[in-house]
């Protein structure tokens, strides 16, 4: 009987531990992982595609054939020829040719031209430049105005680095053709190329940049800037470009589509400089919105024109063609 | 028909069989509170910390502590106190958490800073309490653009982008990537709690604790205690026993002040932006910081509004570059910018470190 007795203390025992342990290994923590899946890694979604490129920036020929595109030098304009090239490269194609202006009465500039293109100036136009430039548009010359928001450029040296703010210097010229420059820079969290600063823009609804340009671009297109600024009429200005409906201004929590590029008749005003790059002007539909430029700047949407095939000069005196120093290899993409 | 059950009683007790069916039978039932007995008082909270800026060692550390978490614990508090730092090992981190919060309840404990990889590294958490004072959020990534460097008549390459890796524009995708892969992954665990659009979000700002709370970027005030109660109910503990898991002979760097003065580390440095300073390599240094990295000392140029910067000499910077002791030297990112006015033609001086002068870049928009 003892015997039977023990036996059962020995099943029971048994029997506990066995239950036990099955209980911890089935309910208990492991630290063995299983195979782990981020769900939040989907390549699909998280991958930043960018907008494609290609194309070149192609008006008709000859339709600027006679014209003189003058792109003012004198103002301290943030720009370098290689950075322009595409646009001056386009100006060619049309047949017009090009003329940088450096010193040298600015009236007399203007009077061989156009059409003027002003780029991101360090300096005010003073009031005599501004009424020759009103004048100039008067008599139906062209006028393109290229932006940029106030920024911060950052330069190295041995006692630190230097922070300078530059901002362009557009507040009278502007407004003496009721456009309005922004100085903070427009961004936008989902509508971009890359980051929030690389803002993708569509063509407005009133297709104010041309028939032929607004047809070219298409109601779909996509123009990427690039630390881009708002621009906008105060007159009878309309929208050429605007940003979608979840761009911002810096420094603001207000969604909403921005003017980011505006004509008023003879004046066309863009908020960005950097889109019309060779390092950037075949982004997206960029060269169709140059080729549309081009077209503006030597009147494609009047009548109109004459002869001489395009090239590249530079004046040192007013308004003479003379030197022919500078010619801009405009290759596009270089 | 009595003496048929007689017999079979006696067979019953004659083989032993009844004996092992009554075992069995007890057996299972004693069973729980065997198991109940050896896991006393009631199960084990394990505490995790994240200390300081994140690195590789850092993260490989956490890695280690997690898996001593999961195999020791019912479940985790993780309690952070950190700016972030790398971001690869910020994701690495960020895995570690998702790994375990599989197989134990994770919840986290903000103390001072869980800002930008910190705030990665927890987001996986079942809940995140925070103080009113803590500092959250900051869901966004920093880099300095590479060189744009052309082979020449020096240098020859195999291939155009052997030097730069790259066009600026091909980098800011990049950028644009690993941005959006860290939003994914908040909103893979917060989705149902944000009240921040993801615009929002990828605005990449910080919040108080409190704001954290209301636009649920974190889910309640608390301290540790009270993670370490959550903690337990989740895995559904009464009375747990805590452990708390951290490497004696770690030694804390902290990127931020707030940070630093927070932590309870019991070996800890304040560094500043050294740790980041770009000695050499030509490939971008994504990195997971909140704003606050920035020096500020103002200089007025033409009698108009100041500028932020950073220290104005190279004495400065070398000061800080040795400093060893808790120094102040934060600016925000928004109050860099609100000091840049519409107006102001200004000139000021960085301090010399390249993530210095990357912050100061991405806070004014100087970036292209």
């Amino acid at each position: 009987m003892s015997l039977r007795r023990g036996l059962l203390v020995t099943v029971v025992v048994a029997a506990v531990i066995v239950v036990a342990a099955v209980g911890v290994s089935l309910g208990g923590s492991s630290s063995t992982p299983a195979n782990t899946t981020f769900e939040a890694f989907d390549t699909d979604d998280a991958v930043s595609e960018p907008l494609p490129r290609g194309g070149s920036v192609t008006p008709d020929p000859s339709i600027g054939t006679g014209d003189v595109v003058l792109i003012d030098d004198s103002n301290g304009n943030r720009f370098t020829r290689a950075d322009i090239g595409p646009l001056t490269e386009g100006i060619g194609r049309s047949g017009a040719r090009v003329q940088f202006h450096e010193t040298g009465e600015f009236e007399d500039a203007l009077a061989a031209a156009d059409a003027l293109v002003v780029v991101d100036p360090a300096t005010a136009y003073s009031k005599s430049e501004i009424d020759a430039i009103d004048a100039f548009v008067d008599d139906g010359g062209r006028l393109l105005i290229l932006a940029e928001p106030t920024r911060t450029s950052i330069s190295g040296g041995l006692l630190g680095a230097q922070l300078t703010a530059q901002e362009s210097e557009l507040t009278g010229l502007g407004s003496r053709f009721d456009v309005q420059f922004d100085t903070r820079y427009v961004y936008d969290q989902t509508q971009n190329d890359g980051t929030y600063q690389q803002v993708v823009a569509e063509p407005s609804d009133d297709g104010a940049l041309s028939d032929s340009g607004t047809a070219r671009l298409g109601a779909d297109a996509n123009v990427a800037f690039s630390v881009a600024s708002e621009v906008q009429s105060t007159g009878d200005g309309k929208p050429v470009l605007v940003s979608g409906e979840t761009a911002r201004t810096a420094g603001t929590d207000d969604p909403r589509r921005h003017t980011l590029a505006v004509r008023d008749g003879d004046v066309l005003a863009v908020g960005d400089t950097s889109f019309a790059t060779a390092g950037r002007y075949d982004v997206g539909d960029n060269e169709a919105f140059l080729t549309g430029i081009v077209e503006f700047l030597v009147g494609a949407d009047e009548a109109g024109t004459s002869s001489t095939t395009g090239d590249v000069t530079n004046t040192t005196t007013g308004g003479s063609n003379a030197t022919a120093n500078a010619t801009v290899n405009a290759t596009a993409g270089g | 028909m009595f003496s048929r059950a007689r017999r079979a009683w006696r067979f019953a007790v004659d083989s032993y069989v009844l004996f092992v069916v009554l075992g069995v039978v007890l057996g299972a039932a004693l069973a729980p509170i065997a198991v109940g007995l050896a896991s006393a008082p009631g199960g084990t909270v394990a505490v995790v910390y994240i200390d300081g800026s994140i690195t590789g060692a850092q993260a490989t550390s956490y890695s280690a502590q997690m898996e001593t978490a999961r195999a020791e614990a019912d479940a985790v508090v993780v309690v952070a106190n950190s700016g972030g730092g790398s971001a690869p090992a910020s994701e690495e981190m960020y895995m570690e958490t998702v790994r375990t919060a599989e197989q134990v309840p994770v919840v986290a404990a903000v103390d001072g800073v869980a800002a930008s990889g910190a705030y990665y590294a927890i987001a996986p958490a079942e809940s995140i309490y925070v103080k009113p004072s803590s500092t959250v959020g900051s869901v966004g990534v920093v880099a300095q653009a590479p060189p744009q460097i052309e082979p020449n008549d020096q240098i020859a390459t195999t291939g155009p982008n052997k030097l730069s890796g790259g066009d600026r524009r091909e980098f800011l995708h990049g950028l644009a990537t690993i941005q959006s892969a860290f939003l994914g992954a908040v909103y893979e665990h917060r989705a149902d709690r944000l009240a921040l659009e993801r615009d929002e979000l990828a605005d990449a700002a910080t919040y108080t604790g409190m704001a954290a709370v209301e636009n649920g970027l974190a889910d309640a005030v608390g301290d540790r205690e009270r993670a370490v109660d959550a903690a337990a109910a989740a895995a559904g503990i009464e009375n747990p026993s805590v452990k708390v898991i951290r490497p004696a002979d770690t030694r804390s760097t902290f990127l931020t002040q707030s940070a630093y003065l927070a932590s309870d580390a019991p070996s800890r440095e304040l560094t500043g932006v050294d740790v980041y300073r770009e000695e050499g390599g030509g490939l971008p240094t994504y990195l997971m910081v909140p704003a606050g990295v920035v020096d500020a000392e103002s200089s007025v140029v033409d009698g108009e509004a100041a500028v932020a910067a950073v220290n104005t000499t190279s004495e400065a910077s070398t000061e800080v570059a040795e400093a060893t002791e808790p120094s102040v030297h934060n600016d925000t990112r928004s109050s860099v910018r609100s000091r840049l006015g519409p107006d102001a033609r200004s000139v000021a001086s960085v301090g010399l470190t390249s993530a210095t002068n990357l912050a100061v870049a991405a806070a004014v928009g100087g970036d292209r």
